[in-house]
């Protein structure tokens, strides 16, 4: 419990430097944002209007002030252009981005973790070279190609699933799941291939354990070698990387989104950046980058479940 | 005296020997150095590889598809694909090439900060870790929409991103390194700070860094190609390889050569730069090589 705390007041500081980070994001606009938001047409009255409705009157260390003291009150500002919150807007859009990460994840788990063991299991023979090959190019291949292809095969030459668009889940499970196919095999492949690399190596380490040679030394089937002494100690690493990989993970989900017209999250910040609408970009780095804070604050507590030897 | 100096070249030399012959064992390494400098060929002479302009419009020759005339077919303008993916190296090894010099410079100095002065290090660590904590493509997105599109604030962006794990991981080596006998023996003798980090500390990092960089070049030409295809990254008239995805995307069923081959250009490069770190982590690192 004291680790618990420990914990998350260091979260503090990182999530300062995260705020400071969104909040000069603004100011780096080239010139003033006030004129560079209202085009080239804009009469000065104009343009004064918008400078007190962002407070870019004032002086900066007082906006700084004005801006931490409202996202901690979960005020993230208002859309210039959507006519509503940010984190309404947000919200609005989490499902489809969650249902994408989500169900990605998964695939990625079940397609990394049997894949780093049996290719560790035989290290340098053929299956593990076949494996770490299609993980190597897993990484090397652009996730929104691989979507794309997967459209012009699957939905554009096969006629299986449905090329983009998404239905929500309260339509129900398999008219939703239909939609999700696709997207989340392409960024679940792409995600694979990382865990697949990191269960590799770790459980490499781990074969060459004494614990390990006990287990074959008694006489237990190499099967339950790697189940019941390999593979639980193979999971710290490998939780680990699901979750600072998670940052990737929502790049991907972007662009994802993007070539698969799902309206998530990363279509309302492309959407967003093309309309220049400031307040929402920024929203919705902080929303991302506190979630991912979040989710490894998560990973570092599974660690106890995982590991009975890890004490908090 | 002169015996432990000559033992302790000749292991030296050991190890220089080993190293390379554990990177030319791997023929993948090998065929991933290879391609690279292919690449940067490509890049360097893209005018001469090539007797299409890749910004000639042509409506005549639109649509076409692959032929002897347009290896790659043309895109909806008819321009020649096969130019614009030959002079989009250019842009894909400028971008790499230039996120990997920014993050190298960056990441030693903030890192040989943190891990040589201990009071520089809590501090400099924190904001590394908020930096962290963003989401890099996402911030990426967010810093190219504040910046505006171009091929140097891309490169800003993504040096931005990837920048704080160089330094993480130049930290580690120098903390390892700063207790080395050998350090606190300069140190005794009256060396200065700048000539121990030079002499002493900066060597231990180079292999590190040479195989992270590789890593970063990949990162960083998929990084630009997933902007430029979001049309977030360089201008979208400059023939980069997301640029021409982007424009093709909207004739996948009747052109299909327009996302194809500049696709596939980024997958092999891609693949060669992460075959090459591989080979390198395995040859540079002698822990992994014990595990191999």
């Amino acid at each position: 419990m004291g680790y618990l705390i420990r914990r998350i007041i260091a979260l503090i500081p990182v999530m300062f430097v995260v705020a400071t980070v969104v909040f000069f994001l603004v100011h780096l606009i080239p010139g003033d944002p006030a004129s560079v938001l209202l085009g080239p047409n804009a009469t000065p009255s104009e343009v004064m209007k918008v400078r007190t409705q962002m407070g870019l009157d004032k002086p900066i260390h007082v906006q700084f002030v004005i801006w931490l003291s409202r996202i901690i009150h979960g005020d993230l500002g208002n859309s210039m252009f959507l006519g509503r919150s940010v984190t309404q807007a947000v919200f609005e859009r989490l499902e489809p981005t969650l249902v994408l990460v989500v169900l990605s994840s998964i695939v990625a788990i079940l397609i990394g973790i049997p894949a780093g063991v049996f290719a560790a299991v035989r290290p340098n023979r053929w299956l593990d070279k076949t494996l770490m090959f299609f993980a190597i190019l897993g990484v090397s291949i652009p996730t929104f190609w691989l979507g794309l292809n997967f459209i012009e095969f699957f939905s554009v030459l096969l006629r299986w699933l449905p090329a983009a668009g998404y239905a929500p889940l309260s339509s129900g499970i398999w008219g939703s799941l239909r939609y999700m196919i696709l997207p989340v095999s392409s960024l679940g492949f792409n995600q694979s291939a990382l865990i697949a690399r990191i269960c590799r190596s770790s459980m490499l380490e781990v074969m060459q354990q004494d614990y390990i040679r006990t287990a074959r030394a008694k006489g237990l089937m190499e099967p339950w070698v790697v189940l019941k002494h390999a593979l639980r100690n193979v999971m710290i690493p490998t939780v680990t990387v699901i979750g600072t990989t998670f940052a990737v993970l929502i790049g991907g989900a972007v662009v994802t989104e993007i070539v698969f017209n799902i309206p998530g999250i990363g279509l309302l910040i492309i959407n967003s950046v093309l309309r220049r609408d400031y307040p929402v970009i920024q929203g919705c780095v902080l929303f991302i980058s506190a979630a991912y804070v979040v989710i490894n604050l998560f990973v570092d507590i599974s660690y106890v479940y995982i590991d009975p030897r890890v004490k908090y | 005296m002169d015996i432990a100096i000559e033992e302790s070249e000749q292991l030296e030399e050991d190890i220089k020997v080993s190293w390379f012959e554990v990177f030319r064992q791997k023929w993948y390494a090998i065929f991933g150095a290879l391609f690279l400098l292919l690449i940067i060929f490509t890049a360097i002479f893209a005018p001469h590889l090539t007797h299409y302009d890749p910004q000639r419009l042509d409506i005549s020759t639109r649509l076409q598809g692959p032929s002897t005339s347009h290896f790659f077919g043309t895109d909806d303008f008819g321009r020649d694909i096969f130019s614009r993916v030959i002079y989009g190296t250019r842009i894909s090894i400028l971008v790499g090439g230039a996120v990997m010099f920014f993050t190298s410079l960056a990441g030693v100095v903030l890192g040989i900060l943190a891990g040589y002065y201990k009071f520089l290090d809590n501090v400099l660590m924190r904001i590394m870790d908020g930096f962290m904590a963003l989401p890099g493509m996402v911030l990426a997105i967010a810093l190219m929409a504040v910046l505006g599109p171009s091929v140097s604030n891309v490169i800003i962006a993504i040096s931005f991103i990837f920048m704080p794990r160089t330094a993480r991981l130049i930290r580690g080596v120098v903390l390892v390194g700063v207790e080395m006998a050998y350090v606190q023996a300069a140190r005794a003798l009256g060396a200065r700070d700048l000539r121990i980090v030079i002499k002493h500390i900066l060597p231990n990092c180079i292999p590190s860094l040479i195989v992270q960089s590789t890593f970063i070049f990949a990162y960083s030409i998929l990084t630009e190609a997933s902007l430029s295809f979001l049309g977030c990254g360089v201008s979208p008239e400059i023939p980069s390889w997301g640029n021409i995805i982007n424009s093709g995307r909207l004739f996948m069923r009747e052109a299909f050569w327009m996302t194809l081959f500049p696709g596939l250009a980024i997958v092999l490069t891609c693949l060669a730069l992460n075959l090459l770190g591989d080979g390198l982590r395995d040859a540079l690192d002698p822990r992994m090589r014990e595990v191999l």
